[in-house]
């Protein structure tokens, strides 16, 4: 299969390059060039034409592409760059598009899941008016609206906090490590049988709070994270 | 209380800027949030902060009801950014100028999804097509919800029927009024409440003006 990774220079890009180049051609792009062996187009998501070049003959997208620190430039990467994406892989017959973002449960605001047990994908999300979360939950919906409407395959992934090397910066349940989060992005591009057009699955370690579960993950993607949350918690910094 | 409206010289605009002068300080806001309005700066949040200063009611007419889906992609990026971001930005302002309620007029358009036959009310998930335009509404609407959770303002959604603007001038007057109750009206802090607004609706509510603004209540965060 032919995997376009945007956003492939990025944290979560570099572990997901390592892990679909195994099993995979992958056509890499990002604003910022890449010292990965594959193919590279240089690409600036906010710009449609750029985006419609990138996914010419993929089989695959992977948007990873995300900016935090600024109001104009976070809904410019995050939502316009988002819709980039899935209108130029409805026009260019991509047939998966595989988007990311944090979880719309982390937002602190009033009605927030931060006391709650057993939050799953199906919650109702509450990003708050945080640039970050409220951009990338935004971008989810076009995904759904262009997953319903134009027939295109999108499977949301949702993550919050990520290791390397197992060690987490903070210690929440919400920790995957980042090579687990790699085979779960290869998973969700190979995966046949989804219940619908549009599925969203948060991507955290096997944890035993039982606050975020990632029980869809497991059952539709076969998702089986090797590092669970005793791992993370023991090489945790004190 | 002062009432600051946007797109004040649109066809609901001025309409409404009259009706609520009867009663209460209105600024209009014209340009500011439209395409080309150029990038946000400190400076245009602090002219734009003097005159939201003190605001009670902010009433958001979004540009993008007067306007088509796009045709070029430069279109695209512009209703998007109109939608999401200016929106994001002026809500910052609103907040931070102590506003308590928000009304945001959307469309009936993010429910263009369904099937035509299909009976849709506010408790029905949108389903918005995947045009810039449509989008822009509705990823509006949920920039509106979220800050009205954030900051514990209220805020009303009214989603309208677009056969409205083309139709009987009679029903506009009936939304002014609708309008004009909805920012007097007196909701929960923290209170997202949608309300369908097609043209039944508006010839009964001109026949039966006085009834509260917010009577559907289908989000109550």
């Amino acid at each position: 299969m032919k995997v376009l990774v945007l956003g492939a220079a990025g944290w979560v890009g570099r572990p997901v390059v390592r892990e679909l180049g195994k099993y995979h051609e992958l056509v890499l792009a990002d604003i910022v060039p890449t010292d990965s062996p594959h193919p590279f187009i240089q690409t600036d998501v906010t710009v449609p034409d750029q985006v419609l070049r990138a996914c010419e003959g993929v089989d695959a997208a992977i948007n990873l592409t995300v900016f935090r620190e600024e109001t104009q430039k976070a809904f410019d990467v995050n939502v316009r760059g988002a819709y980039n994406v899935l209108h130029a892989a409805a026009k260019q017959g991509v047939r998966r598009v595989v988007h990311s973002g944090p979880t719309p449960h982390a937002g602190r605001c009033p009605g927030d899941y931060a006391n709650d047990f057993g939050v799953t994908e199906d919650c109702p999300p509450r990003p708050g008016a945080d640039r970050y979360l409220l951009t990338k939950f935004l971008a989810e919906e076009i995904c759904r609206s262009f997953a319903l409407q134009r027939r295109l395959s999108v499977v949301c992934i949702r993550l919050y906090v990520f290791s390397q090397d197992a060690r987490a910066r903070f210690v929440l349940p919400e920790t995957v490590h980042e090579d687990d989060l790699a085979v779960a992005f290869r998973l969700a591009v190979e995966v046949q049988d989804l219940p619908s057009r549009f599925e969203i699955f948060q991507i955290y370690c096997d944890n035993p709070t039982g606050r975020a579960p990632i029980d869809k993950a497991k059952r539709l993607l076969g998702f089986a994270p090797r590092v669970n949350y005793e791992h993370v918690w023991r090489r945790a910094p004190r | 209380m002062k009432v600051v409206l946007t797109e004040g010289t649109s066809r609901l605009g001025v309409r409404l800027a009259d009706a609520l002068a009867q009663h209460h300080s209105v600024v209009v806001l014209e340009g500011a949030f439209r395409p080309h309005a150029g990038k946000w700066s400190p400076a245009a949040a602090a002219e734009l902060g003097k005159r939201l200063h003190d605001l009670t009611v902010l009433v958001h007419i979004p540009p993008l009801l007067w306007e088509s889906p796009a045709t070029s992609p430069e279109e695209e990026q512009e209703q998007l950014d109109v939608g999401t971001r200016q929106l994001y930005d002026l809500l910052g302002v609103a907040v931070q100028q102590g506003v308590k309620s928000i009304l945001y007029v959307g469309s009936l358009s993010v429910m263009d999804g369904y099937p035509k036959e299909y009976v849709v009310t506010e408790y029905w998930r949108p389903s918005p097509m995947p045009n810039s335009r449509d989008l822009g509404l509705y990823l509006g609407e949920l920039v509106v919800r979220e800050f009205a959770r954030q900051h514990r303002t209220s805020a009303l959604c009214l989603r309208v029927d677009e056969a409205v603007w083309e139709g009987d001038p009679a029903l506009v007057d009936s939304l002014v009024l609708l309008c004009v109750q909805a920012v007097e009206s007196k909701p929960g802090e923290g209170v997202f409440l949608v309300r369908h607004v097609g043209v039944q609706t508006l010839r009964q509510h001109g026949a039966t003006a006085g009834q509260s603004a917010a009577s559907d209540e289908v989000e109550r965060r």
